[in-house]
């Protein structure tokens, strides 16, 4: 292992899982702390933040997606993977919108995980010098400003609130605007997936991108391409 | 089948779906009515012409009268359908006017052919004694008179028909429009459709009532699938759902196995695998005890006594959980001795309360009793002296898939919710509250009809 040892929760209420990923991803090279509930895994965060969660959406009482809504709430960015045990899109798209980087639908395969959560990883350190562009420099589609300084996004005067993913998966789309980007180019520019995974968190992410920016009738910005990707551009 | 062009521009989409058309309703009637009124006609018709006929000829035969000769002859002279005959005493004839008519009995009118002319003659006493007169007269005009009132009657006959008919089809059209509104109604029924009118006859407000009430059938057996379904669906998507999370950890142990061959603590892992599997295994065998419960109880269950019941429940205990207490309180005096049960059904539920105390309740003794309902029905009691549940948990915890929060150790979570099914199969209910001993007590109520 090159990199550093990264320090992961795992959050699950299942006692068989939550050992079985705990020796899983602690073989994998990981520390592996545990939490069996949401103010669990929250007093855990408080002690130390750690590199990444691991967390299952159907906890007892404070479910998954209000974890990361306070996670998130309280200023962590700490990568969120959710693990997800139904296949229903409703389901992942709460924890998602919550501010979830990524979800696996249980069961999945532990290698595919570990994959998904050292992308999550590097891309976390790689992206922390990146994000001081000078003052000023703002990428503009049409209606469409992100102010990269600030970390704002406005769609003709109204002011779009973004999660930290939406907002990395736009300036990704803006800074290539007008060119059509594969779903697996965007998993790797806005995931770091450099490896061939079966996930479709981007048509997810960019259908909640889709619904902030056309919240007020505002046209159609970021267009899927079919078969091929998506884009972003003004007009059709 | 090609659809003919009238039939696909016609307003009722169905009437192209039927090869072979029968008549018209209306067209029926229409033909129905000419038939019944051509009957009518025929027989008036042939009883006018007979009576005709025999009229005719009457007044014929009454103007056969003779009168003295020489008027008889004057008149006979005059008129050409007349003929005379007169003979003497000795049978020769006397006196001729026209061609000679035979003789006939006296008084009685007869029909005779002289030189091929059809005459109706009659003979009477002559003026002189021993003479006798035969006057008679050709039957054409008679019979060109009663052809020609036969024609008119035959006229009168066919408008007659006619008219039957008109009126049949026009009066049939009114008939039949009720139907004809039922039927385009009928073509556009959907599933928003509630009911059908048409109005105007009894049969076709009887037809459209019978529809609606058809209508409203179907409408409610769809509600009752529909609502079905999504139960159906909604359980299939929990049970997934439960699958799925020792699924996760099975997976997760073998890559782990896979990936580490040389694992020091590889027996454990084997062990975690083993006991997810076991979970599986428990959720499928309670996933199918639950859907044979789902059946309905056809035959109403056999007589099962309730000690031996409780005999057995407790045996099953010990089986399954040696280190657990298992006391079996004797049933009071005011218990039914018996009641009618499906005796496997009630032993997986006892056994799923005891699994539950054990498992949830980390129980070191439960007590199996049963005792008189407050509507006269046997109540079976699993108590224990475990953690117990909290009150506000203790109606959900009997739906499917749903743990509580104190629940320890794997669980599927279908445990009380097939104790609560067995007891809606029998038709009673079941009740968690604190048991005497502190922890929690599962009273499976069994319905009073039950007994006995």
């Amino acid at each position: 292992m090159s990199e550093p040892t990264a320090d992961l929760l795992v959050v699950e209420d299942d006692a068989d899982v939550r050992a079985s990923l705990e020796r899983g991803l602690r073989l994998s090279g990981f520390a592996v702390r545990s939490a069996q509930d949401g103010p669990g895994a929250l007093r855990a965060v408080h002690e130390r933040v750690p590199d990444a969660v691991v967390l299952d959406l159907g906890l007892p009482g404070m479910d998954g997606v209000a974890v990361v809504s306070a996670l998130r709430a309280m200023d962590h960015d700490v990568p969120v993977c959710v693990l997800s045990a139904r296949d229903t899109v409703d389901d992942r798209v709460v924890g998602l919108e919550a501010g979830a980087d990524d979800y696996v639908v249980k069961p999945f395969a532990l290698a595919e995980l570990v994959a998904r959560l050292r992308a999550l990883l590097r891309r976390g350190a790689r992206a922390a010098p990146a994000t001081t562009p000078e003052l000023g420099e703002v990428l503009a589609v049409g209606p469409l400003r992100v102010d990269l300084a600030r970390r704002t996004v406005h769609v003709g005067e109204r002011a779009v609130d973004l999660t930290k993913r939406e907002y990395e998966l736009l300036v990704v789309l803006a800074r290539n605007a007008d060119v059509v980007l594969t779903r697996e180019r965007l998993l790797e520019l806005v995931w770091g997936y450099d490896f061939a995974t079966d996930t479709n968190v981007v048509d997810v992410f960019v259908g909640y991108v889709r619904r902030k920016l056309e919240a007020d009738g505002t046209p159609r910005l970021v267009h899927t391409v079919r078969g091929v990707g998506f884009v972003l551009r003004e007009g059709g | 089948m090609r659809r003919s062009p009238s039939d696909s521009t016609g307003a009722v989409p169905l009437s192209a779906c039927s090869p072979a058309r029968s008549m018209s309703l209306r067209l029926r009637v229409a033909v129905a009515s000419a038939l019944s009124a051509t009957v009518v006609v025929v027989l008036a018709g042939v009883l006018a012409s007979v009576l005709l006929a025999r009229e005719q000829t009457e007044r014929l035969d009454r103007s056969l009268v003779p009168g003295s000769p020489a008027v008889l002859g004057s008149f006979a002279s005059t008129r050409a359908d007349l003929a005379v005959t007169l003979r003497g005493p000795t049978g020769t004839v006397r006196r001729v006017s026209g061609p000679e008519l035979p003789l006939s009995p006296v008084g009685i009118p007869t029909s005779v052919t002289v030189d091929g002319v059809d005459y109706r003659i009659r003979t009477a006493p002559g003026p002189t004694p021993g003479s006798l007169v035969t006057v008679g007269a050709t039957e054409d005009d008679t019979r060109a008179r009663v052809a020609e009132r036969q024609r008119l009657v035959a006229g009168v006959g066919v408008a007659a028909v006619a008219l039957a008919a008109g009126l049949g089809w026009l009066l049939a059209g009114r008939a039949v429009r009720p139907m004809r509104r039922l039927t385009e109604q009928a073509a556009t029924l959907d599933d928003t459709t509630s009911a059908v009118r048409a109005d105007g006859s009894r049969e076709s407000e009887e037809l459209a009532d019978a529809l609606s009430a058809m209508l409203a059938r179907l409408h409610a057996e769809q509600e009752r699938s529909t609502a079905s379904l999504h139960a159906a669906r909604d359980f299939a998507a929990a049970a997934r759902h439960e699958l799925r999370t020792p699924l996760t950890a099975m997976r997760t142990d073998l890559e782990v196995l896979r990936a580490h061959p040389d694992l020091p603590e590889r027996d454990a892992v084997l062990d975690d695998v083993l006991r997810a599997q076991g979970r599986v295994e428990a959720t499928l065998t309670a996933l199918g005890q639950l859907a044979a419960g789902d059946l309905p109880d056809a035959g109403g269950g056999e007589p099962v006594g309730v000690a031996d019941l409780l005999r057995l429940a407790a045996e099953d205990a010990r089986r399954a959980h040696p280190e657990l207490a298992v006391v079996v309180e004797e049933p009071g005096a005011d218990v039914p001795e018996s009641v009618r049960a499906a005796l496997e059904g009630l032993r997986m539920a006892l056994a799923n309360a005891v699994v539950n105390a054990v498992r949830h309740g980390r129980a070191g003794s439960v007590v199996l009793g049963a005792h008189r309902g407050a509507d006269g029905g046997v109540v079976l009691t699993v108590d224990d002296d475990g953690a117990g549940l909290p009150a506000g948990e203790r109606e959900a915890v009997l739906g499917r898939f749903v743990r509580g929060s104190t629940a320890g150790g794997p669980g599927s979570g279908l445990g009380l919710a097939l104790v609560a099914q067995q007891a809606a199969r029998h038709g009673g209910g079941v009740r968690l509250e604190e048991a005497p001993g502190g922890g929690l007590r599962v009273s499976l109520a069994l319905g009073p009809d039950r007994a006995g």
